[in-house]
């Protein structure tokens, strides 16, 4: 019993780089339509220069928030771009230019500082939780922090003027323009938002899973998964499901026999798939629906 | 008055020089270029698996990779472990191919756009790992090794070229099958439903079981093409099955023009030979490479074109993109 308390606690850890993540997909999705898979590498990116900049010497917390910042506005930047070159919606393009951008800063990281793997400090101190021995620091930790940073985000969208024109935006683009509101701006700013989560999510599981360039895919496949089974325009529900997700995932680790661990990733495969089961069979109609309405607005 | 400037002449006509060319390669070539040339053609022939589903039928896919390691897997264990002949093997990796790609797009093909390139990406991570796992039949880390391939006594072939002359005649089989049924009736009926699958399903076309072949063929023939690299490089091994192959097959068929199957064999070739030529110039930095060319060719081939798209909106119909 004790076992299963710590492991959920531990899972919570774990289920809030998920949620982080997921949150991070579905602000994209509703700002711009397309599943932005350079977004694992875009955390990715934060991490390094975090990591570039720790070395050299800058202390924990300012080149976490340079970083976090440095995050949002190239975030916002790409999106701008990414915007002005594919539009708006999923199309092979814009599957394609995502595909590029996370070829182009995989490259250019492995290119500056290469590929072999290396350790991340955590700020917080080693060892296990006084109250629960199955539980580091570290993970405490970093649940707190990244729920700390979803519930900004969550307030954000929902109780601020710039959240309501973010949301505004999403939903009625041409309304909300006649409104004065800039939806261009607005769409840049869900980019910002989304890279500076991934940001915080990279920075937060390198400790954990070492530095290297592909040490998010992991996090970006389980994301992934969670945005799915939360819904890809729900924002809460990709979230809760992202901690769901952690949980399960520590639970598999924990109780299936030995190699349950390097079985992780097909794990999240499978729960992918289950995921996009659900939504095709018990759920058929909200997508058909929602297909139908974006169809129609197509044609 | 025969027109010989028509383009289906010409590119008839263009096909049967190059299979010439082809035929004629191994006087011409080293054994080694004969091997490149070899899995050349097997990328090729992945790409292409890529391009019928994309360019035909609108399905974007990213783990065709896992396709490709389980033809090379299929065709290492066969012949490594039971010692089945090659030939046997590559058309076991055929069958085993279509009937994963069945039951992988059963729940795919209902997932549109995003949520099919983010599954099939999941399964191109989730390959290695799983090839891993299976420790007793896939040798785990360390990977499969096939005995060389013997060409048969009366043939005064190299192994290299007997292996050529085997992936040549398959996958010009396969490009040729590919060409006839995709121009014909099932092509159009096909690009029926990736240009507007609620007509062509008004118009009587089983979409499910359309896009639910058309996965399960791309997946034969990714295996296929997995299964023939295996047998051109009598190795295994699952780090070589990675995310990368999938999105480099994926960056192929961008190359080649997604629509054309002459386009997925220039794909194939180009991400075959590019890492090696440029490799020679700044090693480290093919994918930003890659990045950059496929960022680039949007850019420069959609830039203005596109037709602008609407987006969701519940009022009235004013609701367009605006950049």
């Amino acid at each position: 019993m004790e076992l299963l308390v710590s492991q959920t606690v531990a899972g919570l850890a774990t289920g809030a780089l998920y949620a982080s993540m997921a949150l991070a997909l579905v602000t994209v999705y509703r700002a711009t339509g397309v599943i932005n898979f350079a977004q694992g590498e875009m955390g990715m990116l934060s991490a390094y220069l975090a990591w570039a900049l720790l070395t050299s010497g800058v202390p924990y917390w300012p080149a976490v928030g340079v970083v976090v910042l440095a995050s949002f506005l190239g975030g916002a930047a790409i999106g701008r771009g990414f915007i002005r070159l594919v539009g708006y919606g999923s199309s092979i393009e814009s599957v394609a230019v995502s595909i590029g951008l996370l070829l182009a800063i995989n490259g250019t990281v492995g290119l500056v500082f290469g590929h072999s793997v290396r350790s991340f400090p955590s700020p917080f101190p080693s060892g296990p939780l006084p109250a629960f021995p199955m539980v580091t620091h570290h993970d405490a930790g970093t649940a707190a922090m990244l729920i700390l940073g979803l519930l900004v985000v969550d307030l954000l969208f929902q109780r601020t003027r710039v959240g309501l024109n973010m949301r505004a935006a999403v939903e009625l683009p041409a309304t909300s323009e006649l409104l004065g509101i800039n939806v261009g701006r607005m769409r840049a700013l869900g980019w910002g938002l989304a890279a500076a989560l991934s940001g915080m999510t990279g920075i937060m599981s390198a400790p954990t899973t070492f530095l290297s360039p592909t040490f998010m895919w992991g996090v970006l496949v389980y994301g992934f998964a969670a945005a799915v089974l939360g819904g890809l325009r729900n924002p809460r529900g990709a979230v809760a499901s992202g901690f769901c997700l952690g949980v399960l995932d520590n639970m598999i680790g924990t109780y299936l026999p030995s190699g349950g661990q390097n079985l992780r990733l097909s794990f999240g495969l499978a729960a992918v798939i289950g995921a996009l089961l659900l939504k095709a069979f018990v759920m058929r109609t909200r997508i058909l629906a929602d297909e139908l309405q974006r169809e129609g607005d197509q044609d | 008055m025969t027109d010989w400037a028509h383009p289906s002449l010409v590119r008839r006509g263009g096909a049967v020089l190059l299979l010439i060319a082809a035929l004629l390669a191994p006087l011409v070539l080293t054994d080694f270029q004969l091997l490149q040339t070899s899995l050349a053609l097997a990328t090729a022939t992945a790409v292409l698996s890529l391009t019928m589903l994309m360019g035909f039928c609108g399905q974007v896919s990213l783990g065709q990779g896992g396709f490709y390691a389980l033809g090379a897997y299929t065709v290492a264990v066969l012949v490594a472990r039971w010692g089945i002949p090659y030939p046997a093997a590559v058309l076991a990796a055929a069958c085993t191919g279509f009937l994963v790609g069945a039951l992988v797009g059963m729940p795919s093909v209902r997932l549109k756009g995003p949520y099919l390139a983010m599954a099939t990406l999941t399964l191109a991570v989730a390959t290695p790992q799983l090839l891993k796992h299976f420790e007793p039949w896939t040798g785990g880390v360390q990977g499969v090794l096939l005995p060389r391939p013997v060409p048969p006594a009366g043939l005064a072939l190299s192994p290299d070229q007997w292996i050529y002359v085997l992936t040549l005649s398959l996958v010009a089989l396969l490009f040729v099958s590919a060409r006839t049924v995709l121009s014909g009736q099932i092509g159009i009926t096909l690009r029926a439903i990736r240009d507007n699958e609620a007509v062509a399903e008004v118009l009587g076309v089983p979409v499910y079981a359309y896009k639910l072949v058309t996965f399960a063929v791309a997946g034969m023939y990714a295996s296929v093409a997995g299964g023939l690299a295996a047998t051109a490089v009598q190795f295994v091994s699952p780090d070589n099955f990675g995310v990368f192959l999938s999105i480099n097959l994926f960056v192929g068929a961008i190359v080649g023009g997604v629509i054309s199957l002459f386009g997925a064999l220039l794909g194939g070739f180009v991400i075959h030979f590019l890492p090696s030529l440029w490799g020679g110039i700044w090693p480290t930095a093919t994918w930003l490479l890659y990045g950059i060319c496929l960022i680039l060719g949007v850019a420069l081939v959609h830039g203005k074109k596109r037709t602008p798209a609407r987006e969701p909106g519940r009022l009235g119909q004013g609701d367009e993109r605006r950049r």
